[in-house]
């Protein structure tokens, strides 16, 4: 039973492995590992064993929020946050929040992700005029159109991003926590967010993982034999 | 196991990413063509336990929760509308744009295309017209005794006359432009049509305000750069690579198990 919870929580950690690497070139992708943690459980009878039996259990992730490589995209209403933080969608489910900065317009000039969402703007979504001249953006998230500002990018901040639950679609849902606004805004247009997954970290991972995994196989499949030796020799006693 | 799946939707998403980066490299010397990025967006999460719940009687909670992703999915193909190079041709009906903005086509059925193409010729009846003989908006006549032609920034259309007076105004090449052009559907032959997510387009002159200006003389290249469109092949071959190297080890993981017995 010990093995097979081993077991269990190596497959988690594998498939959260394989999720990474899948998305090795998705924007904004933060990388995150399953810790396990020991459980222990009393035996039936306390008598009969002096020791706890210990179980694995997968217990919490542990999410890396380190900022990805900044990749140049030519265009211009691609963001990427250099600081921390996110930035606030309307999204269908309600209020998200991105590291992916790819946005663009949608036919009524407002500005939207890849997916059609409107994103926040201090005052709510930011429409840009369609008959009027190029767009520039400010390190601080600022958008105007000929010399007039439209709107400011809404950027927020967590204390414990960690507890941040993932909704796919490079979304992100807050939990308890309600965000505050972002301290140190470095917004660079023009730019995305690559994935912060590193390729060779995870790849040992996996090769460490599917060598636990084989060994535990091993264990069950040798007290397997043990036991039927076991009960084999305790039928030549008689 | 899941991996199995997770690391087939990351060869996937690679496999597309591959060839929109192929569609690209191929259309490095198409004229006003716009390069296209393959973008990615991560699937469904499945919560094994969730975040906030609590762990114990004294109200502890979970802080993060255990999610197990299920992959990749394509989210868009995004075309980079980002202006291409000029290059000389000495062709009096080679136009390049400069800046915002699109060639009107009409099409034989009545509907109007889009095009940066601005490799126009004459056509037997003295209009100007695309390659495919298609007559570029709003319709230009050059006279048959004019020995030349002459496009200013503005589009403005002047014919040199043979008997050697003042040029005439045959009229002006007009523009489009769209709200989000990366919403644009492309038919083929370097032209798009007008979507819902495009909005309408917006017809004016060339040099007006938020429009572009015209080159005579000239053909914009295409935006492709051979230099990122390799160094990105390579990463999507690699990631190609390690989502097949997750297939192997799960299927291996698999194998000990089955072995059990």
């Amino acid at each position: 039973m010990v093995g097979l919870s081993a077991q269990q929580v190596l497959q988690k950690r594998m498939d959260t492995t394989a999720n990474n690497l899948a998305n090795l070139t998705t924007s904004g992708f933060k990388v995150e590992h399953v810790v396990s943690r020991a459980l222990s459980e009393k035996p039936a009878a306390a008598a009969d064993s002096p020791q706890d039996i210990s179980f694995a259990d997968a217990w919490t992730l542990q999410r890396d929020f380190s900022t990805g490589p900044l990749e140049q995209t030519g265009n211009p209403l691609d963001f990427a946050l250099e600081g921390d933080g996110f930035f606030e969608i309307q999204s269908r489910a309600g209020t998200a929040y991105t590291r992916d900065g790819r946005f663009g317009l949608n036919d009524k000039g407002e500005v939207v992700t890849r997916n059609g969402e409107p994103v926040m703007g201090e005052g709510g979504p930011i429409t840009v005029n369609p008959a009027g001249g190029p767009l520039s953006v400010s390190r601080e998230g600022s958008i105007s159109q000929d010399d007039v500002i439209l709107g400011t990018l809404k950027v927020m901040q967590f204390q414990t991003p960690g507890a941040l639950e993932r909704m796919g679609s490079n979304l992100w849902k807050a939990t308890d926590e309600q965000p505050q606004q972002a301290s140190d805004i470095r917004i660079a247009a023009g730019m995305v967010e690559g994935s912060n997954v590193n390729a060779v970290l995870e790849l040992t991972e996996m090769i460490d993982i599917s060598r636990a995994y084989t060994s535990v196989a091993k264990m069950l499949s040798q007290s397997d034999e043990l036991r039927g030796a076991s009960i084999e020799k305790l039928a030549k006693v008689r | 196991m899941r991996a199995l799946n997770t690391a087939a939707t990351g060869m996937q998403a690679q496999q597309l990413n591959v060839e929109v980066i192929a569609n690209n490299i191929a259309n490095m010397n198409t004229t006003g063509y716009k390069r296209q990025r393959a973008e990615f967006q991560d699937l469904l999460y499945q919560n094994v336990e969730r975040m906030g719940v609590t762990s114990s009687d004294a109200g502890t909670i979970v802080p993060t929760g255990v999610q197990v992703g299920s992959g990749v999915k394509a989210g868009s193909v995004y075309r980079v509308t980002e202006q291409g190079g000029v290059t000389q041709t000495q062709n009096p009906y080679d136009v390049a744009l400069q800046g915002d903005g699109y060639f009107i086509v009409q099409l034989p059925d009545g509907r109007d295309a889009y095009t940066r193409a601005g490799n126009f010729s004459l056509s037997p009846e003295g209009q100007i017209v695309t390659e495919d003989g298609f007559v570029v908006a709003p319709g230009i006549s050059v006279p048959a005794d004019a020995v030349g032609v002459s496009i200013n920034r503005q589009g403005v259309v002047q014919a040199i006359m043979a008997d050697g007076s003042a040029p005439q105004d045959v009229g002006a090449l007009e523009l489009a432009r769209f709200v989000n052009p990366a919403g644009l559907e492309a038919m083929g032959n370097n032209s798009f049509l007008e979507t819902p997510a495009s909005g309408a387009a917006n017809r004016g002159l060339p040099g007006a305000v938020g429009f572009g200006t015209l080159q005579q003389g000239f053909l914009e290249t295409s935006n492709v750069n051979a230099v990122t469109e390799i160094s990105a092949l390579i990463t999507a071959q690699r990631a190609y690579e390690m989502n097949s190297k997750v297939i192997t080890t799960t299927d291996e993981m698999l194998r000990s198990t089955a072995n059990l017995r």
